[in-house]
């Protein structure tokens, strides 16, 4: 026998190992935002998809050097900018700097004279020209052997100058210094693309470490500091967290666990039998995910596995009934019906989310209900054959003094009536909202990170990220144009100071329209050339000096047009790429206004223009929306599954009296949980309605197993004991989650372990003494 | 700095005239301002240019070319860094010196020379001194290649300790030469 049950154990732990195994190389896991979003997406939540997601550009990394004098900080960005650039890793390095080992700008320098400021009519006119010799003059002599030299032949009047002002002129980064500092000069910043996918977060966690490591080495003295932001910083750094936090959570939940069976069963071993359900039943879910969507989602994985584990419960409540008579078969039959209903009832709950838009709590539907169907059979059918024939010791004597008098219980009833109605009234009468509207708060990152990734961005002039313009056009001609034609308007909102300034793509690139507008404007080179001879006229100039600007001239209004790939091979893509884009079939321009003080004039402008390419969009807007509608979702699928598991009870227990006397202590205990939380100001997420379902799944299987055994006095101290070892697991494990710095979890933690205590506190003393058993 | 001082110490008159002497004799008075006047003859003009301002050293680093004539104009060397400052209201134009062989080689030289650091003078250059203590010429000639690149040349002339005029010979032909008129 002994020899049978071992062998059983070991051949479950093996087909466990084989489950894990198929799970681990058959399921796609997915790590990214698609958790949040719905299935049926508009062009706006696309658009709001890749912001989030991708950031501004893909693999990006903003670093800030703070913490000491503007001259040292300025030093320390170019030694790390030259290491960084020596050492192949990254696509793209730049601390703003322009001088000889700055980007290679001659690409775009050979088009200078089609780029942004335009030429004016009088630019290239004697009285302009005879100016800019003048001053080249006085530069000459004043400024010691500085580049201006090297460039004046080929740019007497400037240009470039004038161009990279209005370049700047576009963000908010200090002009003028050799590098880019911030508008207080307390940190330099860089900007570097890793050459690396940016999907391949073991790359980029790699790459991080890297430019830590090389910053540590540089820096001369330890009050400099180094902070890291862009999209790949913070989905390492989640996973990282996430890492850690779960090892110690789940060390932490482990220990525990083995304490109180420890204390409950004196058999450790015990714990091997009581996790197989879960196992198989998070596999299952697993398994089952993956061959309905495609893939199986990190959020599914780890928030599913959480709720499921109330199937810990289901083995607890099998080994308390094991009686020294019968053995485990005998205790399943006399609990099993009391445990399916109790089982069928949750799943009936969480049955409707599986229908939701969202594929992500379709998927969470689909997981638990999977997990906890796998975890009962495999309680029914596998355990009874690995359970020694007398697990535990009978309860001991100090159980059956937990019996308070009829009185006390009454007592009790009346005041956790009370309470729970005023925690009704609390709830319904409180002012404010009690939702979570910030979708960003439903990703584990921490607040901190996101802060900081805000804090560079708008530093690196990554404009508004709330208030959008949005062109959408068949061609990116077409959005240039149509940026090109706004351009006035938005100045004139700058003027009125509505915004403070505004970006767009066609600041940079002007459309193929403006620059053949450009190139008939500029002269002929023989028109150019007798302008300078005039204008040159009595200066100590030698003749053809300037013959490489006249090349220029000429080769700006005979030449190829200036395209975006010109930008990109100068390692300004990152510049206009969040600006102008693909998307589907479509390209899109972003016209990003620059600190707005009046949202609604822009929403104005895009009305005013009444053109069907051109929209206003107010990100955060839309993104609380989808999480309004994300919940809106929730709610109604709860609002169907509660009756619907109420309806179930009513069938198993085949009396509606009975069913209202279990689900209205379950039913009080929500309430009680609500109130907690709202009074510890806590915005609740999907997350937490969720989390409030599955206390109903606990609280459920509380109330039942009281309710059938109630009236025995043996099952009842056996019943009591299962109880409460079920809620102290539960409610252990679930505190220790609610230390996590990680909101979700925080936030799932507290909730269900409020709420198991509440529930088991509540269908004792709704059960004790009377209720449904007597009727 | 630029210069001058009492150029006959005790030392300076026993032993014969050398570049450690030189340096010595340099490096005792620093920390003051000197007028000079600049004269620059550009492949680029038919005519040279001639400008004046004045100049100040502190050891061990910094120097300040402030222009008066024909356009205000300062330049601040501090370290690797150089701030331009064209006029009063625009903040400072910021570069580095390393991005600007020509304009690193005078300055390294110079700074060896007033802070009378003989050893870094000699890592950077190829020295070679002529003449007696009351006139003196030190012709420099850079040894890293960035810098060689640039200049080709750079002539000292001086009586004792002081210097009288510095000679910059850029590779492109085009050639400065600046004369120190004496303190303010």
């Amino acid at each position: 026998m002994r020899h049978g049950r071992l062998r059983a154990l070991v051949i479950s732990y093996g087909l466990l190992g084989l489950c894990v195994a198929l799970v681990t190389l058959w399921t796609n896991l997915r790590t990214d935002l698609s958790f949040v979003f719905p299935r049926q997406s508009t062009p706006n939540i696309e658009l709001l998809t890749d912001r989030l997601q991708r950031g501004p550009a893909l693999g990006l990394v903003l670093v800030a050097l703070s913490g000491a004098e503007p001259e040292e900080l300025i030093r320390l960005s170019n030694g790390l900018a030259e290491a960084f650039a020596e050492s192949s890793r990254f696509r793209f390095v730049s601390n703003g700097r322009i001088g000889p080992s700055g980007p290679d700008l001659s690409s775009l320098f050979a088009k200078r004279y089609l780029m942004n400021p335009p030429i004016g009519p009088s630019d290239f006119g004697v009285a302009a020209l005879r100016d800019a010799l003048e001053e080249a003059l006085i530069s000459l002599s004043t400024t010691p052997s500085m580049a201006i030299k090297r460039l004046l032949p080929r740019d007497p009047t400037g240009r470039l100058r004038k161009i990279a002002t209005f370049w700047e002129g576009g963000s908010g980064l200090g002009q003028q210094s050799g590098v880019w500092l911030s508008s207080d000069e307390t940190a330099a910043l860089m900007m570097v693309q890793s050459s690396a996918p940016a999907f391949d977060l073991a790359a980029q966690e790699e790459l991080l470490g890297f430019m830590r490591d090389l910053f540590d080495r540089l820096k001369t003295n330890d009050g400099v500091r180094m902070d890291l932001a862009g999209p790949s910083v913070i989905a390492t750094a989640s996973s990282q967290m996430i890492r850690v936090e779960m090892h110690g959570l789940t060390l932490a939940s482990v220990l525990c666990v083995i304490a109180i069976f420890y204390a409950a069963f004196r058999s450790p071993s015990l714990l091997l039998v009581v996790i197989l359900p879960l196992g198989f039943g998070v596999c299952a879910g697993a398994v089952i995910v993956q061959g309905l969507h495609g893939h199986l989602h990190g959020v599914t994985l780890a928030f599913g596995s959480i709720l499921i584990g109330i199937a810990i419960d289901y083995p607890i409540h099998l080994i308390s009934h094991t009686v020294e008579t019968g053995g485990a078969r005998d205790a399943l039959g006399s609990i099993w019906r009391t445990l399916r209903l109790g089982m069928l009832t949750t799943v009936a709950a969480f049955l409707p989310i599986t229908l939701s838009s969202f594929p992500g709590l379709s998927q969470l539907g689909t997981f638990t209900i999977v997990g906890l169907l796998v975890a009962a059979l495999v309680t029914r059918w596998l355990l009874p054959a690995i359970l020694p024939a007398m697990p535990m010791a009978p309860p001991s004597t100090i159980w059956d003094r937990l019996r308070p008098t009829n009185a006390a219980t009454r007592g009790l009833r009346l005041a956790l009536l009370i309470l729970s109605l005023t925690a009704l009234v609390y709830i319904t009468t409180r002012d404010g909202t009690i939702w979570e509207t910030d979708l960003r708060n439903l990703s584990p990152t921490p607040a901190a990170m996101r802060a900081l990734d805000r804090r560079l961005r708008a530093e690196m002039g990554a404009a508004d990220v709330r208030h959008l313009l949005v062109l959408r056009q068949p061609s990116m001609e077409e959005v240039l144009r149509g940026s090109e034609a706004l351009t006035a308007d938005l100045q004139a909102l700058v003027e009125a100071g509505r915004i403070a300034g505004f970006d767009m793509a066609s600041r940079y690139l002007p459309s193929l329209h403006s620059q053949r507008q450009r190139r008939r404007d500029l002269p002929e080179r023989s028109v150019l050339q007798a302008n300078l001879d005039r204008a040159a006229a009595g200066l100590p100039f030698r003749s053809g000096l300037f013959e490489p600007f006249l090349d220029g001239v000429e080769q700006s209004k005979l030449g190829p047009p200036l395209t975006l790939d010109d930008f990109v091979e100068a390692g300004l893509g990152w510049r206009l790429r969040p600006l102008l884009f693909r998307q589907g079939g479509d390209w899109v321009g972003l016209i990003a206004p620059i600190d707005v003080s009046d949202p609604q004039t822009l929403a104005d402008l895009a009305q005013a223009r009444n053109d069907p390419a051109l929209a206003y969009l107010d990100l955060k807007l839309e993104s609380e929306t989808l999480v309004d509608d994300y919940r809106r979702e929730t709610l109604v699928w709860l609002a169907v599954g509660v009756p619907i598991a109420m309806a179930i009870l009513w069938i198993g227990l085949r009396s509606f009296a009975r069913m209202i006397w279990v689900a209205a202590p379950v039913g009080m205990s929500l309430l009680l949980t609500l109130a907690v939380l709202m009074l510890f100001g806590i915005s609740l997420s999907i997350f937490h309605l969720l989390s409030l379902l599955l206390v109903v799944g606990v609280g459920l299987d509380y109330a039942l197993f009281f309710e059938r055994y109630a009236r025995d006095p043996v099952s009842r101290t056996r019943t009591l004991r299962a109880n409460v070892f079920c809620a102290a697991t539960s409610v252990s494990v679930f505190t220790i989650l609610a230390f996590s710095q990680i909101p979700v979890l925080h936030g799932i933690g507290t909730t269900v372990a409020v709420g198991a205590a509440f529930s088991l506190l509540l269908a004792f003393v709704f059960s004790e003494g009377g209720g449904g058993a007597e009727r | 700095m630029f210069v001058l001082l009492s150029p006959h110490s005790e030392l300076a008159s026993q032993t014969p005239w050398s570049l450690s002497r030189l340096t010595a004799a340099l490096a005792q008075d620093v920390g003051s301002t000197v007028r000079f006047s600049e004269e620059r003859q550009l492949q680029y003009l038919t005519e040279p240019l001639f400008l004046e301002g004045t100049l100040t050293f502190k050891p061990p680093g910094y120097l300040e070319r402030q222009v008066v004539q024909p356009k205000w104009q300062r330049m601040i060397i501090d370290g690797d860094l150089v701030s331009i400052e064209e006029n009063w209201k625009d903040p400072p134009i910021r570069v580095l010196l390393s991005d600007y062989p020509a304009l690193e080689a005078f300055v390294a030289a110079l700074r060896s020379i007033l802070a009378g650091d003989q050893r870094s003078l000699e890592r950077t250059y190829a020295t070679a001194l002529e003449g007696t203590e009351d006139a003196w010429l030190l012709s420099l000639t850079p040894r890293p290649q960035h810098l060689r690149d640039a200049v080709s040349e750079v002539r000292i002339t001086g009586a004792g300790g002081n210097i009288q005029s510095i000679e910059i010979m850029e590779s492109e032909g085009d050639r400065t030469i600046i004369t120190i008129h004496g303190k303010i």
